[in-house]
């Protein structure tokens, strides 16, 4: 009989620890090889057409690329408050609230000259989703409420007002639950390459500030202070409760972003499926990047070839639309696995 | 019962971790009657070697031998079959269970469906009798004192049938009586044919309670012999492969202007009852007040109010006849006060940072380290390589992360970031406990240096050597309290072990 033996690893090097996620994210690969295979496909057959769907031509990798600009916000919104150990599970819903409450200025509100109301809408964007995630964020430092059940539950609230003006006073013309099309004041400019409009830009500008933000000024070391131990925060002389508020109100701000950039620079209306579940999708790009900016863009690139990839699948290969939600269980699955042996050495040896 | 271990051998035990070999060819033997202490400095193996017996590591090579028959140990549960018992150095119980339940839980292991709560009292009081281990087996853990709780954790193993204890320092948390209550109490077991394996770096302890001594150093077995042919000194050189000696405070303290007052203070602990019960002591400039006590008497609320970490519900305390009761953190680090947290690891510094990110935890808002919103990495480069070369810290460069040093050092990166802010007054709460003698040598001269430059200290400490080697007076802290204070020329160890039991007057104990 064999046992499995755990032995606390005293610290893992950066190396080692990319092997570890790479391994991780080809278990969760082979996992769901198993899964197409099952569902009668050839799983070699459909990781080829989900390569060539999403990076075999310039149209496939642009609609790649439109689908990472949400997944660098929400990506970066989650990995913000990760770095200081908060949870925010509600970027979905800070999301829909950031572009609920922009579609309101446009809907209520003056039209602007071009730069001036793109302005104002990606402000309103931010500040939603600001507002939004305020909430759990009193709730966690007033009340002591554990911010993953409150940030996942209001992520229905935020859906459900969206839903209710949708069908309500911003109902379409023709009864459907979407509102006017946007004016071309409120619609990013294209860069020039399919879809891919300047949201991108905005996106990467923000990955370089938060980049500088974390680790090169006060505010971000004290982030990284807080998150790293709070009893060390308070020792060092850190006012714990306003920097929880502050990383808060930056994250839901940067998931507000995120729906701006989809209401004005793909959809140009508000409408139920202005995400495909980015906010959920954020916390598997921000825990395989952990804190660096940087690799968030590349893992955000990774999950939309995944998502640009499985749509395909679907269409082409026939395989039910759940596959593509099944590969990003199974790679969340094997990062949290992966955790293991970050931590502990894992061994196996013999039983009597 | 297993039989009885007569005869314990540990043949050329080599056990490595990534970059450290911990045990080297170690070959320690150990018969039935027999008190063997492991001495060593931090980091030199013992726990290391132990955890092997137990059976929580394997070693890489290397034979356990159990009255001459080779046994292989690879689980605590196969050690607790061959009789082999482990107290460790942090007590493995369960605070919200009473004593019989976490008894009980050790025992689960052999019975899954049946748990006889009755059955394990009778044992337990069977066992405490015979040992004069007193402890009432229905008191919940988190009400028991740290000396309570290793009894409960002795009587664990021995009601779990063991008769080869392995203590880790046993004694870090006890008072000077419950550590002699404690040499007692092993002796008696030792008379009974238990064998005991006595870990600790506490040489005077060594001295009492062993027979034989094996002095582990940087993983190799240095010397093995008789306890009594050597004095204190001989082991502690061969301990450290060095001669040591303790700086102590020569010449009397002038200091009369007050630092810090602590006038009648109320505080509440976290278990919500007052910790801090009308509390009051001056530290005067270029003084070091000792606190003596047994942990839990309100020496971390104490440490932590006049930090501004944790609030006051009444009182005052003054800085430089300023008042700082209840301000932030931040605004009292702002006055100059200077802390050396009891948690080095997760309050004083944050493992994973870097020694340069450790150093600035408490200057980073400053110019020069940060202008407006920037940190000048630059200057952080140079402030901290200039503070790890005046404070010796041992480190591969300034970005190794603190999680790889050892605890020495890591006091070091503490002391440093505090001494170099030139606080004018100065918490130090533990500051050598866990330390190797060469780094509690350096953390002393290190107070004394800045008691000279007319820094007032207040010394957190349970070691009454600590505190006679080097403070002007000692506070002895009893019940959120001071019982008395004691000037150095009286203070001596039996004193102050009194009060630290809270006995004030010694006529009514005799």
């Amino acid at each position: 009989m064999f046992k499995i033996k755990l032995e606390q690893k005293e610290r893992v090097s950066k190396r080692e620890e990319l092997i570890i996620t790479l391994s991780a994210i080809g278990i969760a690969f082979v996992l769901s090889g198993i899964f197409i295979a099952l569902n009668g496909v050839n799983p070699f057959v459909a990781l080829w057409k989900v390569i060539t769907s999403a990076l075999g031509s310039p149209y496939g990798i642009s609609e790649t690329i439109v689908k990472a600009i949400p997944l660098i916000f929400t990506g970066l919104s989650v990995a913000i408050a990760l770095n200081s150990k908060l949870w925010n599970i509600g970027a979905e819903g800070q999301l829909f609230f950031g572009a609920t409450l922009a579609t309101a200025f446009i809907i209520y509100g003056p039209v602007l000259p071009k730069p001036l109301e793109l302005t104002v809408l990606v402000a309103l964007g931010a500040i939603g989703g600001a507002l939004w995630a305020a909430i759990p964020a009193l709730l966690k430092i007033k009340f002591k409420m554990n911010e993953v059940i409150s940030t996942l539950l209001l992520n229905y609230v935020a859906i459900n007002i969206a839903d209710y003006f949708l069908f309500g006073p911003w109902k379409g013309k023709d009864n459907f639950p979407y509102t006017p099309e946007f004016p071309v004041e409120a619609r990013f400019s294209r860069i020039g390459f399919g879809r891919v409009h300047a949201g991108l830009i905005l996106a990467l500008v923000l990955v370089v500030l938060l980049y500088i933000l974390i680790y090169h000024t006060k505010t971000g070391y004290k982030m990284r202070l807080t998150g790293s131990s709070l009893k060390a925060a308070k020792y060092a002389g850190i006012n714990i409760k306003k920097m929880m508020f502050m990383v808060f109100l930056m994250s839901g701000a940067l998931a507000g972003l995120a729906g701006v950039s989809q209401i004005c620079g793909i959809e140009y209306k508000l409408h139920q499926h202005i995400s495909t579940g980015y906010g959920y999708t954020g916390i598997i790009v921000a825990w395989l990047a952990r804190t660096n900016p940087f690799i968030i863009v590349i893992f955000a690139i990774f999950l939309s070839i995944l998502l640009k990839g499985a749509d395909s699948l679907q269409i082409a290969m026939r395989l039910p639309a759940a596959v593509g939600v099944v590969m990003q269980a199974l790679i969340l699955f094997a990062i949290l696995g992966s955790e293991l042996f970050k931590n502990y050495n894992v061994k196996l040896i013999r039983g009597k | 019962m297993s039989e009885i271990i007569r005869k314990l051998e540990m043949r050329k035990i080599t056990k490595k971790f990534p970059g450290v070999l911990a045990c080297n060819n170690i070959d320690i033997h150990l018969k039935s009657g027999e008190i063997l202490a492991l001495l060593g400095e931090n980091g030199a193996g013992k726990t290391t070697l132990m955890n092997v017996l137990f059976g929580l590591y394997q070693p890489e090579h290397g034979e356990i031998f159990i009255n001459d028959k080779q046994v292989i140990i690879n689980s605590p549960s196969i050690a607790f079959k061959y009789g082999i018992g482990m107290v460790h150095q942090h007590f493995m119980l369960v605070p919200n269970l009473t004593v019989v339940e976490n008894v009980a839980l050790g025992l689960l292991g052999k019975r899954i469906f049946k748990l006889n709560l009755g059955e394990v009292r009778n044992k337990i009081l069977e066992v405490s009798k015979l040992y004069g281990l007193s402890v009432n087996p229905d008191a919940y853990i988190w009400q028991l004192s740290v000396g309570e709780q290793q009894r409960v954790e002795l009587i664990k193993v021995l009601c779990l049938g063991a008769n080869l204890l392995i203590l880790d320092e046993p004694t870090a948390a006890l008072t000077p009586q419950e550590t002699d209550e404690l040499i007692v109490l092993l002796k008696k077991m030792a008379e009974n044919d238990r064998s005991i394996i006595f870990i600790s770096h506490k040489l005077n302890e060594v001295k009492a309670v062993s027979s034989r001594v094996c002095v582990l150093r940087n993983g190799s077995l240095v010397y093995e012999g008789k306890t009594q042919e050597h004095s204190v000194a001989a082991l502690a050189e061969k301990m450290a492969g060095r001669e040591i000696s303790m700086p102590t405070l020569k010449g009397k303290s002038k200091a009369t202007t007050p630092i810090l007052e602590i006038k009648n203070v109320f505080a509440k602990g976290n278990k919500g009852t007052m910790a801090l019960d009308g509390f009051s002591l001056t530290v005067n400039k270029g003084e070091i007040v000792g606190i003596a006590g047994v942990s839990g008497n309100g020496q971390k609320e104490l440490a932590d109010v006049i930090n501004g970490i944790a609030h006051i519900e009444s009182g005052k305390i003054l800085l430089h006849n300023e008042e700082i009761t209840n301000k932030s953190p931040q605004k009292i680090i702002n006055r100059g006060i200077g802390y050396i947290p009891e948690d080095r690891i997760h309050e004083g510094t944050i493992p994973s940072f870097s020694v340069k990110e450790n150093i600035i935890m408490k200057d980073y808002n400053k110019t020069p380290l940060s202008k407006k919103l920037f940190l000048q990495n630059k200057i952080i480069e140079d402030y901290s390589l200039e503070l790890i070369k005046n404070f010796d810290i041992k480190c591969p460069d300034n970005k190794t992360s603190c999680a790889s040093l050892s605890g020495g050092n890591v006091q070091k990166v503490i002391l440093a970031r505090e001494l170099s802010r030139k606080p004018k007054m100065l918490i130090a709460s533990y500051p050598i406990r866990g330390l190797d003698i060469g780094a509690a040598e350096y953390v002393h001269e290190q107070l004394l240096e800045a008691r000279k430059e007319n820094v007032g200290i207040l010394l957190i400490s349970e070691e009454l050597d600590e505190l006679l080697d080097i403070c002007d007076r000692i506070a002895v802290i009893y019940e959120g309290k001071i019982l008395d204070i004691l000037n150095r020329d009286i203070a001596t160890k039996s004193k102050l072990g009194l009060l630290m039991a809270g006995i004030k007057d010694e006529e009514k104990v005799i």
